[in-house]
């Protein structure tokens, strides 16, 4: 059958606008000034108006999440782009205007530059060239900044991490060549790119804490994020949705805000060349590949060509992604062992996969295809139920214990399914791919043997717990 | 080169599984497909012994082999389960008639009783006709609404317990990219269960909610059945064609993309406190529907004034009106005449 129907047609919002022509077009707002600005492609703005609705929708972003407090102190994540460059402009704007202006911003910022030169392939040269650009950049705005390069990551602790204020010097370090090794041995793009997402993410929580900050934020645009979040779902991170995307992530204890995350790219232009906000031209891991490289490169590829004739498709996303809940998987907050919940990698939740879930139809996939039939002979000699009610029963019986009678049947292999003691799904997805696992600076063997052991321990005095 | 099969049973090997990129041999392809099928079944609970199934069959590949392989399986694990083949005649020319003579062979093969509905005799139009009237830009909207209640109205005409149909894990991504996309919450979170049953309507299973379309293809050609693969003469809209082509495109950057996205699907979560439309019945046909008035007699109204581009447009809510009206008025009238 055709497989189109009333699940899944397309609305209103699908239905491409045609462009207003541009030329001598009026302000929507004032309805005085001549347009500079075309938005959605229907909406005209001249330039004031543009500014003060960029200004207005920083603000509110900022102010409905009630994520800050008064002197805050706030480390700006700067990459030297664009969407990161705007937002610091912004929030000068903020911090600079008088007492009684209530878009007043009352913070304490500091600027946060990591440099990936490393796993760019970048000559030294360019990475200090890219560092000098930050440098000045931040003195121009009489921000501190503080800068690190990825490797360090690697670093079990602050302790080892070489961490500079105000300058920058390219030094070797131990890391730096098992960074390259590690990302040499990842297979594919797209578990390179999430990897390096998780490597950034832990290193920045690292220094925060080490430096006392509690916030960062970080300068992604919608356009950015709405092609993060078709990526997050093409990875399986459903459940991990609402913190990679919404405005504040606070997963790893250091709270990451989003403030830019309303402006498409093309505001983000606008207001950059408004703001005259220059920019590094960084590459990235995917900069010479074609649009179909990686995953992500694709699903954002994707979210530009929909927006450029749907211009209701990025709103639409985030109006969805908005209603969507944290994930928060197995509350044991009242455990011993809170940890045990979360994801070695990114600190996720880690997610549960009862029997009848697309994350068992996997393994079992996985296992079924390398181990065939003869790898089966419990399937056989299970007494064949001789009715679906009876087969059913015994399912029922387990299906909160999977690997157990009826469905042992359909147990998983050895090393994808321990994993799942320490990492979430998507982590596990990416982790399949990297080769040198244990260059991750994860504990994985380690915390998989005592994970594993803190959950037979439970097993065996659950019934003993109030 | 020869490859041994990577199940170990010492045969030579004759596919990549599309799934895993494991090279199989044809029986233990076979068996494979079919244990995770049975185990899809099993672990959702989608059928009870004693129940009518009537199995949604177009004639293409998903609902070819959806029928032989509930059969199939229906006998060897004693489901205990009656199957029907029930389809729905669109009427759409060479497409629609070419594929239903495919639905009767499988009718002969399989030896399942088949019966036939159409949109002209529940609507009173064929697609061609409806296409005539709207042009070829929301053929599948009218399509894809009737062919829900299609389904039901036949299921209920023969008696069935639960409808399963043959979507596939590929659908059931591209559906999730188009709830994403579209906004719909609810429908977001029912698309991704095994068996979406409301008050009011018929269950709907999903057997092959986990099966590659690739391995689904695979399996009909190996096992040589017989099948329609023509695309209907009216292709979907443009914004499908995008949604579809992601997913093509993620599994071929990685094959276990498609089920990855059904993962994060079933893991999404609704915050607490969003409104969901509640599910009624439809107050002028009676079948399930999230509004007073269902969709498909929304549309049907629009089709019949002659104006469908109300239907489907933003003024679908002041016909939806004017039909409870309507219903309201010889409601009251009739009640007035109960009086005398
Ligand atoms: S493609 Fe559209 S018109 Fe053709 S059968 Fe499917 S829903 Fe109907
Ligand atoms: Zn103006
Ligand atoms: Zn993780
Ligand atoms: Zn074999």
């Amino acid at each position: 059958m055709c497989s189109i129907n009333e699940e899944n047609l397309p609305v209103d919002t699908m239905v491409a606008t045609p462009k207003l022509l541009f030329k001598d077009a009026v302000c929507r707002r004032c309805r005085i000034l001549k347009a500079q600005v075309l938005l959605r492609k229907t909406d005209p703005y001249c330039r004031d108006c543009f500014m003060k609705y960029a200004v207005h929708k920083f603000r509110s972003t900022i102010g409905k999440a009630r994520a800050l407090q008064h002197n805050d102190r706030v480390l700006l994540a700067y990459s030297g782009g664009l969407s990161s460059g705007s937002m610091i402009h912004l929030i000068k704007q903020g911090l600079e205007a008088s007492d009684s202006n209530k878009m007043k911003l009352i913070i304490k910022p500091s600027l946060l530059y990591i440099d990936e030169g490393e796993i760019l392939n970048l000559s030294k040269e360019d990475r200090k060239a890219n560092a000098d650009f930050v440098l000045e950049y931040a003195k121009r705005n009489c921000l501190d900044v503080y800068m690190c390069s990825l490797e360090f990551s690697l670093a079990a602790d602050i302790s080892g991490v070489k961490l500079q204020m105000n300058s920058y010097e390219v030094e070797p370090s131990i890391y730096a060549s098992q960074l390259e090794r590690l990302f040499g041995s990842v297979k594919s793009l797209t578990a390179k790119e999430d990897l390096l997402q998780r490597l950034k993410q832990r290193l920045i929580t690292l220094l925060a804490t080490h430096l006392n900050y509690s916030k960062v934020f970080l300068g992604p645009s919608a356009t950015r994020l709405a092609g993060q979040l078709l990526s997050a779902v093409g990875q399986g991170r459903g459940a991990q949705i609402a913190q990679e995307i919404g405005f504040a992530d606070s997963r790893t204890g250091v709270v990451f805000l989003r403030p830019m995350r309303e402006f498409v790219d093309k505001e983000v232009a606008y207001l950059a060349h408004f703001l005259e906000v220059d920019s590094l031209s960084l590459p990235t891991l995917s900069s010479k590949l074609g649009p179909t490289a990686s995953i992500g490169r694709l699903t954002e590829e994707f979210v530009v060509t929909l927006q450029a004739n749907f211009p209701a498709t990025i709103s639409t996303l985030f109006r969805t992604s908005d209603k969507l809940k944290p994930n928060v998987g197995v509350d044991r907050s009242s455990s011993e062992f809170k940890d045990d919940s979360r994801c070695l990698l990114c600190l996720s939740a880690i997610e549960q996969s009862p029997l009848c879930s697309a994350s068992t139809a996997r393994s079992i996939s996985q296992t079924i295809s390398r181990s065939g039939p003869s790898g089966f002979k419990d399937v056989e000699s299970e007494p064949q139920s001789t009715n679906v009610q009876q087969q059913l029963k015994a399912c029922d019986a387990n299906c909160s214990n999977p690997g157990k009678q009826c469905c042992k049947t359909m147990d998983v292999g050895a090393n994808e399914k321990d994993w799942g003691v320490v990492l979430c799904y998507g982590c596990r997805v990416t982790m399949e791919d990297v080769k040198t696992p244990e260059l991750v600076p994860i504990n994985l063997q380690e915390e998989l043997r005592l994970r594993s052991r803190r959950q037979m321990m439970r097993q065996s005095v659950e019934q003993f717990l109030l | 080169m020869v490859v041994q099969c990577s199940a170990g049973c010492g045969c030579n090997a004759v596919l990549k599984r599309p799934k895993t990129n494991d090279a199989l041999c044809k029986t233990c392809f076979y068996w494979a497909f079919e244990t995770e099928v049975h185990h899809t079944i099993m672990s959702t609970k989608m059928f009870q012994s004693g129940q009518v199934v009537a199995i949604g069959a177009s004639g293409g590949k998903d609902s070819t082999v959806l029928a032989y392989i509930l059969k199939h399986l229906n006998e060897k694990y004693n489901y205990g389960l009656k199957l029907v083949l029930l389809s729905i005649d669109e009427g759409i020319t060479g497409y629609r008639d070419d594929s239903l003579e495919s639905v009767k062979r499988n009718q002969e093969e399989y030896n399942l009783p088949l019966t036939v509905l159409s949109y002209k005799d529940l609507y009173g139009w064929t697609m061609d006709d409806i296409v005539k009237q709207v042009g070829r830009k929301n053929n599948c909207t009218f399509c894809g609404v009737f062919r829900r209640q299609a389904l039901e109205r036949g299921a209920i005409l023969l008696n069935c317990d639960v409808i399963a149909t043959g979507h596939n894990a590929d659908d059931v991504a591209e559906t999730i990219l188009m709830n994403l996309l579209r906004g719909d919450i609810a429908r977001l979170q029912r698309c991704t269960s095994h068996i979406t049953s409301s008050e009011g309507s018929l269950p709907r299973a999903k057997p092959f909610k986990y099966a590659y379309e690739k391995e689904i293809v695979l399996y009909a050609y190996f096992k040589k059945l017989d099948y329609f693969a023509t695309e209907c003469v009216y292709a979907p809209d443009a914004y499908r064609g995008h949604a579809r082509a992601l997913v093509k495109d993620l599994e071929a950057l990685r094959s276990t993309s498609i089920i990855d996205i059904i993962h994060a699907g079933e893991q999404l979560a609704i915050k607490d406190g969003v409104k969901l439309p509640k599910q009624g019945v439809c107050s002028a046909c009676g079948f399930v529907s999230s509004n007073v008035i269902c969709k498909a007699c929304v549309l049907l109204e629009g089709l019949n004034r002659g104006r469908p581009k109300l239907a489907i447009g933003k003024s679908n809510k002041a016909l939806a009106e004017i039909l409870a009206d309507r219903l309201a008025n010889t409601a009251s009238l009739s009640s007035v005449q109960d009086q005398f």
